[in-house]
C-alpha cells in the first residue's frame, strides 16, 4: 500500500490534478463532496476529502461526530480518499497537507451566513489562500436543493438517533444541574462573602461543565450561570432586573470567560481522546507485529493477523492467498473464514492483478460492502485481505483505514519473509542434492567395483578346473564371495535409504514401537557377524513406546552396530543402552574399541566422510549420514563422543511427546 | 524328512537364482521343479502336487502375490516368498495373500533351507495345539494358562496375554500379522498397535531370558510376530505333547 500511495503522489506531481475537498467548515459538506466529485471527474483528478478537527478557541458549532463519519463514508463510497487531520489552525493544517500531497486545487465551502461566523470564515479563506501559493482555492456555494435539508442517506438509523437524542438531553439537563449546584453552594454564603467570590464559584462550575460536557451544554451552563447570578445575587435579589450597569460588564466577562474555559477544556479532552485512540492503534500495530514475528509458519501468521484485524476494527477479515504469479489460488479453502458472505472473487482477482485497493472506501468498486487490500510482495501480490465491518453502516474512520493498511503491510512483510525463507531453503536443498548426487556416483562406482572384483576373482578360481582346491580353500573363497556380496547389498540398502530420506519428511512411516524390540531387531540383523563381539544391552522394559519409523530406526541402529564391527577388533565389548529423561529418549551405542580417531566428530555425520581413510575397510561413509538423517527426521539429534568405556560413543536423543494410552493396559487386566 | 523325498516347486525367472536354489535344495534332499512364470507355476503346482513352494514376487507375466492367492484357493501347502522387495507394505501383502514365510534376497542358503523345513514340519504336524508347548528353557501350558520356567518356577498369564500367546501358538513358526493378532485377541475394529506392543513386551518379560534379544516371540518388522518353536534344525526342543 505504501507503494500505491507513492504512485498516487507521483501521479499528482506529474500529470494529474490533485484535488483536496475540505469539509467541516460549512454546513453543506455533502454539496461540497458532490462538487468535488464532478470536478475530479472532469479533470480526471485524484481527489481527497479532508476533515480537519481544530482546537482553536473560536466557539465553532459543535459538529456531530456521527454526521461527520457519515459524510466521510459517503465521500469514500464516491471514490474519494479520506483523511482526518488534527491541527491548531484550519488554514495552516490544510496548507501543509496540500503541499505534502502536491495538490493543485482546494475546494472549500463558501461563507454563507452573515455575522461574525461569516467573518471568521472569510478570514480563514484568506489565510488559506495566503498560505498556499500556487494552489487554486475554490469556494463553493451550496446547491439549492440541499442547503438545509440533509439528504436521506445522512439519516442515521432510527434507534441510534433516538439514543443520541436521549444522550444530548441528559447533557443539557446536567448543564442546568451544574448551575443549580453552584447556586446551592453560593446562596448560603451570600452576605458573608464578596459578590466577586460568588462569580468565582459560577466560573468554576462553567469550567467543570466544559470538562465533562459538550460544547452546547457548556454554553448553556455559561448562560444559565449568568441568569442565576443575576436572579439570586445581584440587587434587586429575586429579580432579573439590574440596577447597577456595572454588572453588565461582569456578566459579559463571565460569559466570555466561561465560553473560553469550556472550549479549552473540550479541546484538551478531544486531544486526549485522539491521543488515546492513536495509542490504542499503535498498541494494536505493535501486537500484530510481535505476533507475526513469533509465528512460525504462514498459517499461524494469517490466523494471527486475521484475528487481530477483526478484533481491532470490529470487522470480519479473511485472507485469500495468491500463488507465485500473484493470482488468487482458485480452489482454496481460505485458512480463516468467517460466517459472513464470501468475498466477491471478481473484485479480489482484480485487486490481485492490479495491486490496487478496492471496495468500500476506495475509488474502485466503491459499492462493495467490504474493503479489498492487496498484500504486496516484492514481485507479486501475496494475497488479498478482505475486510468487512461487523456493522456495515458504520464507516471506517480514516485513522482506522490507515491502521488497517499498516497491519496489512506488516502481514505482507511477514508472509514475504516466510516465502523467501522457503525459497532459500528449497534452493539450498537443491544445491546440496546436486552435489550429493555427483559425489554419490563417484563413491558408489568405486565402492561397488572393489567387492565386485573380489567376487569375480574368487568365482573364477572356484570355477576353474585346473586348480586343485582343497575343501578349506573352497570354503574360504565361498565365504569371501558371500561376505562381499552382502557388503554390496548393505551398501545398496543404505544408498536407497538415503535417497528416500533426502526426498523429504513425508517418508516417515510412524507407528508405536518398543525400543527394546527395535534394538533386538538391529542385533538380529548382524547376529552371525556379531559372534566375535561381546554385545550387551540395557534397555529397560518400562520405557514408553515411541512413535517412530521402525525400518529407519532399525537401519540406524544396525548402521551403528556395523560401524562397531568394522572399526573395532573382535572381542570388543559393544553396549547398547537407553534412558528416558524429561521427555527425551536417550539411546547410546558405545564400545571399548580404539575410539573415533578424528578431531571433529561432527564431520563423521556428513555424507562420504569416513573416520579412517585406509582402503581396507569398505563403505562410502553413508552409514552415519543416514543415522543423522533418521534422528533428525524424528526430531532428534545424534552425537559422537568418546565413551567412558574407552571407545566410541554414539548418543541419539529422540523427543518423546506423548505417553501412549493403550486401550487396555496390562495392569488393568492383570 | 524321513518319509521319502519332498518335492519343492521353485517359481523364479532368474537363471542364476534358479541354479542356486536347485543346487541348494537338491543338496538338502529335495526334489525340485522349476517354473519361470506364474502361469507355469500354477500349472506345475496342479500337476506335480509339490510339498512346498518357493515363489519370487517379480515374475514376468503376473505378480507372485496373484499366484499365492490362486494356490491358496485349493491348497494349504507351505508357500515361502523369496523376494528383494523390502518395503513393509509389500511383505504384509504377501502374508495377507497367504504366504507362510518371507525370505529377503540376498538370502543365505542355510537360512532358507531351515525355513523351508520348518514350514514343512508345521504343515505335517497340523494345527490346534491344546496341550503343553515345550521349549528348551520353558514350557507353556495352554490349558492352565501357566508358563513353567526351567529356572524360576511358574509364571501366570493374564487372560489377554494368554489369548495372544494362544494365537501365536496356533500359528507357531508362522508369522501372525498385527491385524490378525488384534482381531483374534480384541475382536474386530479395535486396531491399536500400541496396546499390542505393550502386551508383547510384558509377555517377553515373562517368557524370554533376555527380552531385548527374544528367542521365542520374534518380531517380523512391520508385519507381525512369530512364535518360534523350532530352533534351527534342532527337532528335539520344540515338540508339542498333545493332551488328547
Amino acid at each position: 500500500m505504501a507503494a500505491g500511495r507513492a504512485a498516487n503522489v507521483e501521479g499528482c506531481a506529474l500529470a494529474r490534478d490533485c484535488l483536496l475537498v475540505v469539509i467541516g467548515s460549512s454546513g453543506y459538506d455533502l454539496d461540497l463532496i458532490h462538487a468535488g466529485k464532478r470536478l475530479a471527474e472532469a479533470l480526471d483528478a485524484v481527489w481527497t476529502v479532508v476533515d480537519v478537527q481544530t482546537s482553536s478557541l473560536g466557539f465553532m458549532p459543535d459538529r456531530d461526530r456521527a454526521r461527520r463519519l457519515e459524510i466521510l463514508r459517503i465521500a469514500a463510497s464516491l471514490g474519494a480518499e479520506t483523511v482526518a487531520l488534527h491541527g491548531a489552525s484550519l488554514a495552516a493544517t490544510i496548507a501543509d497537507y496540500a503541499r505534502l500531497r502536491q495538490a493543485t486545487k482546494i475546494l472549500v465551502g463558501s461563507p454563507t451566513q452573515l455575522g461574525w461566523l461569516a467573518l471568521s470564515q472569510y478570514a480563514r479563506l484568506a489565510a488559506l489562500k495566503r498560505l498556499s501559493p500556487g494552489i487554486e482555492v475554490i469556494a463553493v456555494a451550496p446547491g439549492f436543493a440541499s442547503t438545509h435539508a440533509p439528504s436521506p442517506t445522512l439519516r442515521a438509523p432510527r434507534h441510534r438517533r433516538a439514543e443520541h437524542l436521549r444522550r444530548r438531553a441528559r447533557q443539557y439537563l446536567s448543564a442546568i444541574a451544574v448551575t443549580a449546584v453552584c447556586t446551592a453552594i453560593a446562596f448560603p454564603l451570600s452576605g458573608h462573602v464578596d459578590l466577586i467570590n460568588i462569580v468565582m464559584i459560577y466560573t468554576l462550575g462553567a469550567a467543570i461543565a466544559g470538562l465533562l460536557l459538550g460544547r452546547g451544554p457548556s454554553a448553556l451552563t455559561a448562560v444559565t450561570n449568568i441568569l442565576a447570578f443575576d436572579y439570586f445575587f445581584v440587587p434587586p435579589i429575586f429579580s432579573l432586573e439590574v440596577l447597577d450597569p456595572n454588572y453588565l460588564v461582569t456578566f459579559t466577562a463571565m460569559l466570555v470567560v466561561a465560553l473560553i474555559i469550556a472550549n479549552l477544556m473540550i479541546a484538551v479532552r478531544e486531544r486526549t481522546e485522539a491521543a488515546a485512540a492513536r495509542e490504542h492503534h499503535t498498541a494494536a500495530l505493535y501486537a500484530i507485529t510481535r505476533d507475526l514475528a513469533i509465528a512460525r509458519d504462514v498459517e499461524a501468521m494469517v490466523t494471527t493477523a486475521v484475528r487481530q484485524i477483526g478484533e481491532v476494527l470490529r470487522a470480519h477479515a479473511q485472507l485469500l492467498m495468491c500463488d507465485e504469479d500473484g493470482r488468487i489460488i482458485a480452489s482454496q479453502i481460505p485458512i480463516v473464514r468467517s460466517a459472513r458472505p464470501a468475498a466477491d472473487m471478481n473484485v479480489a482477482d482484480w485487486v490481485a492483478v492490479k495491486r490496487l485497493r478496492a471496495g468500500m472506501g476506495t475509488r474502485q468498486f466503491p459499492a462493495e460492502q467490504a474493503t479489498y487490500l492487496p498484500l504486496q510482495g516484492s514481485h507479486a501480490t501475496i494475497g488479498v485481505l478482505v475486510v468487512e465491518r461487523a456493522d456495515a453502516s458504520e464507516a471506517m474512520l480514516p485513522e482506522q483505514q490507515r491502521l488497517l493498511e499498516a497491519m496489512a503491510d506488516q502481514l505482507a512483510l511477514a508472509l514475504e519473509r516466510a516465502r523467501l525463507a522457503e525459497l532459500a531453503h528449497a534452493a539450498h536443498l537443491a544445491a546440496e542434492r546436486a552435489t550429493m548426487r555427483n559425489t554419490l556416483l563417484a563413491s558408489i562406482s568405486h565402492d561397488l567395483r572393489t567387492p565386485l572384483s573380489a567376487i569375480a576373482g574368487a568365482g573364477s578360481i572356484v570355477a576353474q578346473n585346473d586348480f586343485a582346491l582343497d575343501i578349506h580353500r573352497r570354503v574360504t573363497l565361498g565365504r569371501l564371495i558371500e561376505d562381499k556380496a552382502r557388503d554390496m547389498s548393505d551398501l545398496l540398502t543404505n544408498v536407497l535409504e538415503l535417497v528416500r530420506l533426502e526426498s523429504g519428511a513425508e517418508v516417515l512411516n510412524r507407528d508405536w514401537h518398543s525400543l527394546s524390540d527395535l534394538v533386538g531387531l538391529a542385533i538380529a540383523r548382524h547376529e552371525s557377524r556379531l559372534s566375535g563381539w561381546e554385545v550387551s544391552t540395557d534397555v529397560p522394559g518400562d520405557l514408553p513406546l515411541l512413535s517412530v519409523d521402525s525400518n529407519l530406526m532399525v537401519q540406524m541402529l544396525s548402521n551403528l552396530l556395523e560401524n562397531a564391527i568394522k572399526y573395532t577388533p573382535p572381542g570388543t565389548r559393544i553396549h547398547i543402552s537407553a534412558q528416558h529423561y524429561e521427555g527425551v529418549i536417550r539411546l547410546v551405542v558405545e564400545d571399548t574399541g580404539p575410539g573415533l580417531g578424528v578431531d571433529v566428530p561432527e564431520r563423521l555425520f556428513e555424507k562420504f566422510t569416513r573416520g579412517r581413510l585406509e582402503g581396507d575397510i569398505g563403505g562410502v561413509g553413508l552409514g552415519l549420514a543416514i543415522c543423522r538423517a533418521v534422528s533428525r527426521l524424528h526430531g532428534g539429534e545424534i552425537r559422537a563422543t568418546t565413551s567412558p568405556m574407552g571407545g566410541a560413543r554414539f548418543e541419539i536423543a529422540v523427543p518423546h511427546d506423548e505417553e501412549p494410552s493403550p486401550i487396555e493396559s496390562p495392569l488393568s487386566v492383570a | 524328512m524321513t518319509v521319502g523325498m519332498h518335492l519343492a516347486l521353485v517359481v523364479e525367472d532368474d537363471c542364476a537364482v534358479q541354479k542356486v536354489l536347485r543346487m541348494m535344495l537338491e543338496a538338502n534332499g529335495f526334489r525340485v521343479v522349476i517354473a519361470d512364470s506364474c502361469a507355469r507355476g500354477e500349472r506345475d503346482a496342479r500337476s506335480q502336487r509339490p510339498d512346498v513352494s518357493i515363489v519370487d514376487l517379480g515374475l514376468p507375466d503376473l505378480d507372485g502375490i496373484e499366484l499365492i492367492k490362486s494356490i491358496r484357493t485349493w491348497s494349504p501347502m507351505p508357500i515361502i516368498v523369496l523376494s528383494a522387495r523390502t518395503a513393509e507394505a509389500q511383505r504384509l501383502g504377501a502374508f495377507e495373500a497367504g504366504a507362510d514365510d518371507y525370505v529377503l534376497k540376498p538370502f543365505s542358503a542355510p537360512e532358507l533351507v531351515a525355513r523351508v523345513r520348518a514350514s514343512l514340519r508345521r504343515h505335517v504336524r497340523g494345527e490346534e495345539p491344546t496341550g503343553v508347548l515345550e521349549f528348551s528353557d520353558l514350557a507353556i501350558d495352554l490349558t492352565r494358562r501357566v508358563v513353567q520356567l526351567r529356572v524360576g518356577g511358574e509364571v501366570r498369564l493374564t487372560p489377554l496375554e494368554h489369548r495372544i500367546l494362544e494365537t501365536l501358538a496356533r500359528n507357531r513358526d508362522r508369522v501372525v500379522t498385527h491385524s490378525q493378532l488384534m482381531k483374534e485377541v480384541w475382536g474386530p475394529n479395535r486396531a491399536d498397535t500400541r496396546s499390542l506392543r505393550v502386551f508383547i513386551t510384558t509377555l517377553r518379560k515373562k517368557l524370554e531370558r533376555d527380552p531385548t534379544r527374544p528367542k521365542h516371540i520374534v518380531t517380523e518388522p512391520g508385519v507381525g510376530y512369530r512364535l518360534v518353536v523350532d530352533s534351527q534344525g534342532d527337532d528335539a526342543t520344540g515338540d508339542i505333547r498333545s493332551s488328547d
